[in-house]
């Protein structure tokens, strides 16, 4: 390998703000990036990406609508393609039918009118650099994919530019020749000492050769960066998903360096999160260490053991791919040793391995009615002015409520004795019904209707009793899990039995302390893998969300807040964070 | 040159598979094509008691009363007179062909259409309307004679057979060309551009080279049929010009000497027959010297 030809600083391209529409069809939605001298840069990405209209603009086949391209500091948007001094090598090599070998690569300096005996010398190079020597008098027809691919790069290097663009130049090669223009590609650009800018839909051909790698899609940056940061820290899961093979799944942060995907709570080296937000968690398939069903964890109050059954295990001559089913989940793992399928085993992951970022499908919140309301007296609620008659057991008179009601539980009509009136603030189909918000009694109100209604037009609404749910106030004590536990160490504390770490140090060891936890602290973690294990005993909905009771024996019952409906007898291990630990 | 053989073999090799297919396309060929051309050598040769004879060939350098060359001349006439039409066509055409397989042109294939409409009509009735055009009292010399010009004779000069032949074979110039460009690897247009060639160079070296063999079909599709032809000259000429196309038909139609009217057939087509291959030698070798 020739000597590592050392990056500077320097800009040689540069684009800013680049945007391009056909039509109505938007491909390039602000692009904006810079290319250094001697460098290998890659744009990699599916097709229609994107790609392949930048390196038509960099080369002047195409016009951005807007934004500008800059080499070496200087806009070139008006400058022809003609005259600028970059050169390209088509995917389908584009050589010229009518010419031969020597006369194809000679095109360019014929053009710039260079003397004979230059334009013989250069060419003669050209063929040697490119491993054709010799070949000058052939015809085109008469070579074969690949060496045709190595006259289209000798006839744009032989004019010595400061920029290489390839688009997609090995895709029509087979697989064994792809690689070893790989590196030869690799190795003229070293020699060279010239920029190269590659595009390709091969994210490994990109790992191979690039200094730099820039990721797009749908006509947007995605990622820019190192091969080995591309690779290691994925910035989003559609990244992480095209470069190399990967576990993505869904996963909650309920504080920082700690995460929860596939029932089982993980330490990690990611901060920054919200407090339960959703995200997005990659495992590379190789970063899994197996160990045996009944490892124990090292994770403070849950455990960080995935447990499934190996389903299938395929020996892929390096490695083996093998898949474990645990819960709801699929895992691809590659590994040296094999596994039987059938199979019972223990997966983790290292700190360092596991990457989160951000979700890419926002959860859409739940669409409903929160009310404020007031216990008017034993078995009536007030809410909007109106009174209700519904169950009030555990809330004293007088006392507020949050109370849900859902849209779909409130009937639309023009009828003027109804219970509440109003005027319609809007009116907008979802492709199913009319989502109605109603102004009424001060409030807006959310309700669906089959038929269309104007706005600012009357409208009147009736709601039934046993369709309201009432729930404690935010920020009342009816809501929270009030548990006593005994002191047992500066930073643990025992719960019927069960130990758990706390945050806050302690010095009074072997008191007795009432401590609280929101429900909405609680992580369903599979069995095994929490600080409580239970079965679910209540199920309550409360328009929102759930509230499951879980009893976890020895007259422990605790609260969780979860989004999907649990079945009673459910078994489910809990997760709860030292830091949500409160000490009443 | 290369090319040509290879497709041959292609051909060859499909006729060995599908033989018994080929075989209603040679019957036809043998019936319409070999028979008349035997039939045309052999009356040629032989005078009207089917005796052999060389007598037709040398009336054919029989020479009139001013002492030319009477039938030689109008050979050479015909073939001038088609090679005029033909340059004119190749310079009026290529352009137009070069305009519509540019990518610019949207609907290039309603323009093509539109090209190609007059040819659908009736052959004479085409011709005639140039009659009434450009004849005495017709329309142009109406015109003329409005701004004070004329009556200027169009019918019966060289150039009103010029005329009806580049207007009807035209679209035979356009079409080969415009579908040999439009076919085109616009990448290679690109690629061109890409190291350094400007328009005017990118048509040089890359758009007209690649076009040659369009223009050598053309050039054949309107050569042939403009050197033979019999009704532009009997319509636009006025009988007064006379051409090769009009000798033969007089032979076989108005003197019924069927063996001199196959003479200068056979003579027509050994000039049509030289004269191709010269262009398409002068084609050949242009391309390889782009």
């Amino acid at each position: 390998m020739a000597e590592k030809v050392h990056l500077t600083n320097e800009k040689i391209i540069e684009l800013k703000g680049i945007n391009k529409s056909y039509g109505s069809n938007k491909v390039l939605d602000d692009i904006n990036l810079y290319i250094r001298k001697n460098e290998f840069i890659t744009f990699l990405g599916p097709s229609g990406c994107g790609k392949t209209t930048t390196l038509r603009i960099i080369a002047g086949f195409e016009q951005a609508d807007s934004g500008e391209v800059l080499f070496k500091g200087k806009p070139i948007n008006d400058i022809p393609p003609y005259n600028r001094s970059v050169n390209t090598v088509f995917q389908k090599y584009a050589l010229f039918p009518h010419l031969n070998v020597a006369e194809n690569i000679a095109f360019g300096l014929r053009i710039k009118k260079k003397s004979k005996k230059e334009i013989a010398e250069k060419v003669e190079k050209m063929l040697e650099l490119v491993g054709l020597a010799g070949y000058g008098k052939r015809s085109i027809d008469s070579l074969s994919g690949g060496q045709q691919q190595r006259i289209a790069i000798a006839r744009a290097l032989v004019n010595e530019p400061e920029i290489l663009l390839l688009d997609e130049p090995l895709a029509a090669l087979d697989l064994k020749l792809r690689k070893d223009m790989q590196l030869e590609l690799k190795k003229m650009q070293q020699q060279l000492g010239i920029t190269f800018l590659y595009v390709t839909h091969d994210q490994e051909e990109a790992l191979t050769m690039s200094d730099t790698i820039v990721v797009m899609k749908n006509g947007v940056i995605q990622q820019i960066g190192k091969p080995t940061d591309i690779y290691n820290e994925p910035k989003n899961a559609f990244v992480a998903d095209f470069i190399g093979e990967s576990n993505i799944v869904h996963g909650i942060t309920p504080h920082d360096n700690v995460v929860i995907f596939g029932g089982a709570v993980f330490n990690c080296v990611d901060k920054g999160f919200a407090q339960g937000e959703n995200v997005d968690v990659v495992i590379r398939p190789e970063d899994f260490i197996v160990t045996d069903e009944a490892a124990k964890s090292s994770v403070v109050n849950g455990s960080d053991i995935l447990r499934g059954e190996v389903t299938s295990n395929i020996f892929k001559g390096v490695h083996y791919e093998t898949v474990v089913k645990c819960g709801w989940y699929e895992w691809v793992l590659q590994n040296t040793i094999s596994h039987e399928k059938g199979d019972r085993i223990g997966l983790r992951v290292g700190p360092n391995d596991i990457h989160i970022m951000e979700s890419e499908i926002t959860p859409t919140p739940t669409r409903t009615n929160l009310l404020v309301g007031k216990v008017y007296e034993e078995g009536v609620v007030e809410v909007a002015g109106h009174r209700f008659s519904c169950p009030t057991t555990g809330y004293g008179e007088d006392e507020d409520v949050d109370v849900v009601i859902r849209p779909e539980d409130i009937v639309v009509s023009d009828n003027e004795d109804d219970m509440f009136t109003g005027t319609v603030e809007s009116c907008i189909f979802n492709g199913e019904q009319y989502e109605l918000v109603i102004k009424a009694n001060d409030c807006e109100w959310l309700a669906y209707s089959d038929v269309v209604r104007d706005e600012q037009t009357f409208v009147s609404m009736s709601i039934a009793d046993d369709v309201l749910f009432v729930m404690p106030k935010e920020t009342s004590h009816g809501a929270v899990n009030h548990f006593t536990a005994t002191v047992t160490a500066a930073d643990t504390i025992e719960i019927c039995g069960r130990k758990l770490k706390v945050a806050a140090p302690r010095d009074d060891i072997g008191a007795v302390v009432s401590v609280s936890v929101r429900p909405q602290d609680v992580y369903v973690v599979d069995p095994g893998n929490g600080v409580f294990e239970g079965t679910v005993a209540d199920v309550e909905y409360k328009g929102i969300y759930y509230n499951v009771y879980v009893d976890c024996g020895d007259g422990l019952i605790c609260k969780v807040r979860a989004n999907e409906e649990w079945d009673r007898s459910e078994k489910m291990g809990l997760y709860i964070h030292p830091l949500d630990i409160k000490f009443d | 040159m290369k090319k040509k053989a290879k497709n041959i073999g292609v051909r060859a090799d499909v006729n060995n598979r599908n033989k018994w297919c080929a075989v209603p396309y040679y019957v036809w060929m043998i019936i319409f094509i070999v028979v008349p051309l035997v039939m045309v050598v052999f009356f040629s040769f032989t005078d009207s008691d089917y005796h052999f004879t060389t007598a037709n060939y040398e009336k054919f350098l029989t020479r009139g009363a001013n002492g030319e060359l009477i039938y030689v001349t109008t050979l050479l006439r015909s073939l001038g007179l088609a090679l005029i039409a033909t340059l004119i066509c190749l310079i009026v055409g290529y352009p137009v062909a070069l305009i519509l397989s540019s990518k610019r042109i949207k609907r290039s294939d309603l323009l093509i259409t539109a090209i190609m409409l007059p040819t659908w009509m009736n052959f004479l009735l085409r011709t005639y309307a140039w009659m009434t055009i450009i004849g005495r009292n017709g329309l142009l010399d109406t015109l003329l004679a409005l701004i004070g010009l004329g009556p200027v004779e169009m019918i019966g000069t060289n150039g009103a057979i010029i005329l009806g032949m580049v207007y009807n074979f035209l679209p035979f110039m356009i079409l080969p060309i415009y579908s040999v460009m439009a076919k085109m690897d616009h990448s290679l247009v690109e690629a061109a551009t890409d190291l350094g060639a400007n328009p005017l160079q990118v048509f040089l070296r890359v758009k007209l080279p690649l076009s040659m063999s369009g223009i050598a079909t053309g050039i054949t599709m309107v050569f042939m049929p403009a050197a033979s032809s019999f009704v532009i000259p009997n319509l636009l000429g006025g009988n007064k010009v006379s051409m090769i196309g009009n000798t033969i038909e007089d032979q076989f139609k108005s003197a019924g000497n069927y063996n001199f009217g196959s003479t200068i057939a056979m003579i027509l087509m050994v000039c049509i027959l030289l004269s191709m291959l010269i262009f398409n030698g002068k084609g050949d070798k242009e391309e390889m010297i782009m």
